[in-house]
C-alpha cells in the first residue's frame, strides 16, 4: 500500500518555500477531503464558516440563494433547537435560472416574503451568494439595495466564494468584513475598546478584559456579544480595536477608513513571554500601563507545574482547533514535550517558525491533511501520547484526546492556562480509559 | 414562493447521488469543485466516509481555473493522483462551477482518457438536482460500462439495485441481506451492488437471476440489466421486523401518510393494509423525490416544495404522518397535533441514519 507523504522539519526547513514538494501545497494536487480535517473544507461542517459566521450579526436572518448543493451543510445548523436553524432561508436556484438570471429578482421577493413571515421582524437580512454569483458577477450591491427598499430592513451582502480560497480576500477575511460593513459613523467614548477576530467571544476568564478595564476601558466590546444592533452600533464608537485574528486585519483596515478607529494587533501565543512582551508594548500604546504581574505569575506557575508533565510526552498537533498549529508546537517543544508530527500546510509565512521547531526537533514530521496521499495514513502505534486538534485526533485515536476546539476562544495567559489544564485532563481521561480496559480485560 | 424554503433545507443533491452509487467501485473519484461540495458530501451526505476509504478528491478550483478553462490542469492532478491510487476508473462528477462556466464533460472525459488510460465516466451533475436522479445515472452508466456480457445467471445470486447509504440509512448491507434472505426458503448469494459489493460484483451483473430494485434510483440499471441480459426484476423493499412494527402501529388509523423514497413507502403501505385487514385503511404516498408510476396510487402525490407539503396535509385529513423528522419542521404544530406521528429517518432529506430498531 502507499504510504502518507510527511516531511521532517529539518528538510523542511533546508528548502526555500518555492522548492517545498507538491504534496504540502494544495494548489498542486486534488484535494483529499480527509475526515479528519472535515472543518477545512466544508466549513460548515463544524466550528465557523461563512454560513454561520456571517448570522453573528444580532437580529440577523440569512437567505443563501444557490443551487440546492451549497445550502445541504446547514441542515447541521438547523431545527427549532439551533440559534441558527430559524435564522437561515434558501432560495434554490435551478439551472434555467442561473442561464437566465431571472432569481435576481426572485431574491428581492424572497426578502420579502421572508421579512413579513418573521415576527419580530429581522433586524438585518444577510444575502448569501456562492460560487454561481461569483462567477456570474452579480452586482451584489445592486440587489442589496433593491431588497432594502422593498423590506425597509437593513440588508448586507456576504459570500461564500469558495473559488477564492487562496486569493487576496479569501470568504474567511471576506465575511469579517462584511460582518462590520453596517456600521455607521459615531462620537468616538474614549472608554470602549473593540476586540475583533472571533465570532464568539473569549473565554470569559481571559485576562484581557481585567487588563483593559483596569486600564479604563469599561467597555470592552465583542460582536458575537451584542444582543441587538443598537448595541452592535456601539461598536463605531471604540477608542481602538484589538485585532487579534489576522484574518480581521481587512476588517480592521475598514474601521480605520470608514470610522477612523485605530487598530493595534494581538497575536496568540502559548509561550508566556511572547504574551508578557505584547502586552508590555500594548501598554506603552495606552494613556495607563497595564498591569498583568498577577495573570503572568499565575501562568507562570503553571507553567513549571506541567513541566514534568509535558517532558514525558509526544504530541500530534493538527490545524484544527483553536491554535495556531507551527506556534503552538514550537511552544510545547520550548516546554521540553516532544512533538512527533504536525497536520497542517505550511506557508512562507510560517517559515522563522518551522525554522524554529527544526531547531529543536528537526525529526518532528509534518504532513498536509489535503493531500491525496493522505488517503493510506496509518499512525504508528504508541508514538503519540496527546492529540491536539480534531484531525490529530482522528489519525491518533488512542492517544489522549484534545480537539481544543471550544467556541469560547483562548487568548493570552488564560489561553495557556486553559491548554495546559486540558492536557492534563486528556492525559488523565486517558490513563483512566486504560486501567478500566486493563479491568476489563482482567475479568 | 418557488424555490423558497422558509422551514427545510435542501435536500441531497445529485452530485451526492452520483458519488454515493460510486463509492464502492474502487475508482478515483473527482469532484468538479472548489472544496465546498466535496466537503458537504464527504461532512454530511456519505456516512461510509468515517468507516470505509474511498479515492474521493476535490479537484479543488480556483477562480482562475473556472475563467481561464484550464482542463489539463485538472487532467494532471488526476494523473498524479491515479499513479498513486491505481484506481478501476476515473469518474469526474459536475457541480455548480462547471454548470455556470459549460464545461464540456465529454471532451474532458476523452482528454483524461487519453492520458490517464482509464475508463473514464463523466457526470455533469449540477447541485441543482436531487441525489435520486444522480444515483440512477450513476448506477446505470456503471452497469452500462463495466457489466460483462460472458456469464450465464446463476439461480440462487440476487441483486439489489438501488442499495444507497442515502435511501437506506445505514453504511453497511449487513441488516438488509438479513431481512432478505429470511423471506427466502433457500439460502441465496444477494449482491447488493454499490454498498459492500463493488466493480467485481457489476461486472458479473449478468449472473444474477433476478435483481431486486429497492428504491427508485435502481430502476433504470434494472432496466437496462433486462434489455442487455434478460435479468428479470421486481420493485420491493424488504422490512424490517422494525418496520414492520412501525406498519402495525400505523394501521391503526384510518388515514396515512407516508413521506418518503417510494419504493419503501410502497412495501410499507402493502404491510399497514396487511395488518389493518378488513378495515382498510386510506395510505397515500408523497414523496420529494422520483415517483414511479408503476406503484402509484390514487391520492398519491409527488411534492416540489414546502407549500405542497403543507397543502397536502391540510387537505388530506390524515391522522397518522409517517415521515423523516425534519419535514416537521415545515408542518404547524396544529396540525402536528391532530396527528400520529412516526418517525422515518430518510438520510437523504435529514442525514439521519435508520436507529437499529429499524433496521
Amino acid at each position: 500500500m502507499p504510504e502518507a507523504f510527511s516531511i521532517s522539519m529539518a528538510e523542511l526547513a533546508a528548502r526555500e518555500p518555492k522548492a517545498w514538494p507538491d504534496e504540502l501545497i494544495s494548489q498542486k494536487h486534488l484535494i483529499y477531503s480527509s475526515p479528519a480535517a472535515l472543518a477545512f473544507n466544508s466549513p460548515g461542517a463544524e466550528g465557523f464558516g461563512v454560513k454561520r459566521a456571517a448570522l453573528t450579526l444580532p437580529g440577523s436572518v440569512m437567505l443563501l440563494f444557490s443551487p440546492g448543493c451549497c445550502g445541504r451543510n446547514t441542515s447541521a445548523l438547523g431545527g427549532p433547537e439551533s440559534r441558527y436553524g430559524q435564522r437561515t432561508f434558501y432560495l434554490l436556484l435551478d439551472e434555467t435560472d442561473i442561464v437566465t438570471g431571472r432569481y435576481q429578482s426572485a431574491i428581492v421577493d424572497a426578502c420579502e416574503e421572508i421579512a413579513k413571515s418573521q415576527s419580530p421582524a429581522p433586524e438585518v437580512i444577510v444575502l448569501l451568494s456562492t460560487c454561481v454569483d461569483a462567477l456570474l458577477a452579480t452586482d451584489m450591491d445592486r440587489l442589496v439595495r433593491l431588497a432594502q427598499e422593498r423590506t425597509g430592513i437593513a440588508c448586507v451582502a456576504a459570500t461564500m466564494y469558495a473559488l477564492t480560497r487562496e486569493g487576496h480576500i479569501p470568504p474567511m477575511v471576506a465575511v469579517r468584513r462584511t460582518l462590520y460593513s453596517l456600521l455607521r459613523k459615531a462620537p468616538k467614548d474614549p472608554r470602549r475598546v473593540n476586540l475583533l477576530g472571533f465570532f464568539t467571544p473569549l473565554a470569559d476568564s481571559c485576562e484581557l478584559y481585567a487588563l483593559l478595564q483596569q486600564a479604563g476601558f469599561s467597555q470592552v466590546q465583542e460582536l458575537s456579544r451584542m444582543q441587538n444592533m443598537t448595541q452592535y452600533q456601539d461598536l463605531a464608537r471604540a477608542n481602538f480595536n484589538l485585532v487579534l485574528h489576522p484574518e480581521s486585519r481587512l476588517a480592521a483596515k475598514i474601521f480605520e477608513e470608514k470610522l477612523a478607529i485605530p487598530s493595534i494587533e494581538l497575536s496568540q501565543s502559548f509561550e508566556l513571554d511572547k504574551i508578557q512582551k505584547q502586552y508590555a508594548i500594548l501598554s506603552r500604546l495606552l494613556p495607563v500601563p497595564l498591569n498583568d504581574q498577577k495573570p503572568y505569575a499565575e501562568a507562570l506557575a503553571k507553567k513549571e507545574a506541567s513541566k514534568a508533565m509535558l517532558r514525558d510526552l509526544t504530541f500530534a498537533i493538527g490545524e484544527t482547533s483553536n491554535a495556531e498549529p507551527f506556534g503552538l508546537a514550537l511552544a510545547l517543544l520550548r516546554m521540553g514535550a516532544h512533538v512527533a508530527e504536525i497536520f497542517a500546510e505550511p506557508a512562507p509565512e510560517k517559515l522563522a517558525l518551522i525554522k524554529a521547531i527544526a531547531t529543536i526537533s528537526p525529526r518532528t514530521r509534518l504532513a498536509s491533511n489535503l493531500s491525496p496521499s493522505m488517503l493510506f495514513y496509518e499512525a504508528r502505534p504508541g508514538e503519540v501520547d496527546v492529540a491536539i486538534g480534531s484531525d490529530a485526533c482522528y489519525y491518533h485515536p488512542e492517544s489522549a484526546q484534545l480537539p481544543f476546539l471550544d467556541d469560547a476562544k483562548p487568548f493570552g495567559y488564560q489561553g495557556f492556562m486553559q491548554l495546559m489544564t486540558a492536557i492534563e485532563t486528556a492525559c488523565q481521561g486517558r490513563t483512566q480509559k486504560a486501567k478500566g480496559g486493563d479491568a476489563c480485560a482482567a475479568s | 414562493m418557488r424555490g423558497l424554503l422558509k422551514r427545510l433545507a435542501p435536500f441531497a443533491p445529485d452530485s451526492s447521488g452520483v458519488v454515493s452509487a460510486l463509492y464502492e467501485y474502487q475508482g478515483l473519484l473527482v469532484i468538479c469543485d472548489a472544496g465546498g461540495c466535496t466537503g458537504n458530501f464527504c461532512g454530511f451526505d456519505e456516512p461510509r466516509w468515517q468507516e470505509k476509504r474511498c479515492a474521493l478528491f476535490s479537484a479543488g478550483l480556483r477562480d482562475m481555473d473556472a475563467i481561464l478553462g484550464r482542463d489539463d490542469r485538472l487532467v494532471a492532478k488526476a494523473l498524479s493522483a491515479a499513479r498513486l491510487i491505481k484506481p478501476r476508473f476515473l469518474a469526474i462528477i459536475g457541480t455548480p462551477v462547471p454548470c455556470v462556466i459549460a464545461t464540456d464533460f465529454k471532451g474532458l472525459g476523452r482528454l483524461a482518457e487519453k492520458k490517464l488510460g482509464l475508463p473514464t465516466l463523466t457526470f455533469a451533475t449540477t447541485g441543482t438536482g436531487l441525489y435520486d436522479t444522480g444515483l440512477s445515472k450513476a448506477y446505470e452508466r456503471l452497469a452500462s460500462h463495466f457489466a460483462s456480457q460472458e456469464l450465464k445467471p446463476q439461480a440462487l445470486r440476487v441483486g439489489v439495485l438501488g442499495a444507497s447509504p442515502l435511501d437506506l440509512g445505514q453504511s453497511s448491507a449487513r441488516y438488509l441481506q438479513h431481512h432478505l434472505q429470511k423471506a427466502q426458503n433457500t439460502p441465496l448469494e444477494i449482491i447488493t451492488h454499490g454498498l459492500d459489493a463493488g466493480f467485481d460484483a457489476m461486472r458479473a451483473a449478468a449472473s444474477c437471476a433476478k435483481n431486486l430494485v429497492i428504491a427508485p434510483s435502481g430502476l433504470a440499471c434494472a432496466k437496462l440489466l433486462q434489455e442487455r441480459f434478460g435479468t428479470p426484476y421486481s420493485l420491493d423493499y424488504p422490512l424490517s421486523p422494525g418496520l414492520e412494527a412501525l406498519a402495525r402501529e400505523a394501521a391503526s388509523y384510518a388515514r396515512i401518510l407516508i413521506i418518503h423514497q417510494q419504493v419503501l413507502a410502497s412495501s410499507l403501505r402493502r404491510a399497514i393494509r396487511r395488518a389493518a385487514g378488513s378495515r382498510r385503511p386510506t395510505v397515500c404516498i408523497a414523496s420529494f423525490f422520483t415517483m414511479l408510476q408503476e406503484l402509484s396510487e390514487d391520492g398519491d402525490q409527488h411534492l416540489t416544495s414546502e407549500e405542497a407539503l403543507i397543502s397536502l396535509i391540510e387537505a388530506g385529513d390524515f391522522d397518522c404522518l409517517v415521515c423523516d423528522a425534519m419535514l416537521l419542521r415545515a408542518i404547524p404544530r396544529e396540525q402536528q397535533a391532530s396527528m400520529h406521528l412516526l418517525e422515518l429517518p430518510h438520510f437523504a432529506v435529514s442525514g439521519t441514519l435508520m436507529p437499529p430498531g429499524l433496521c
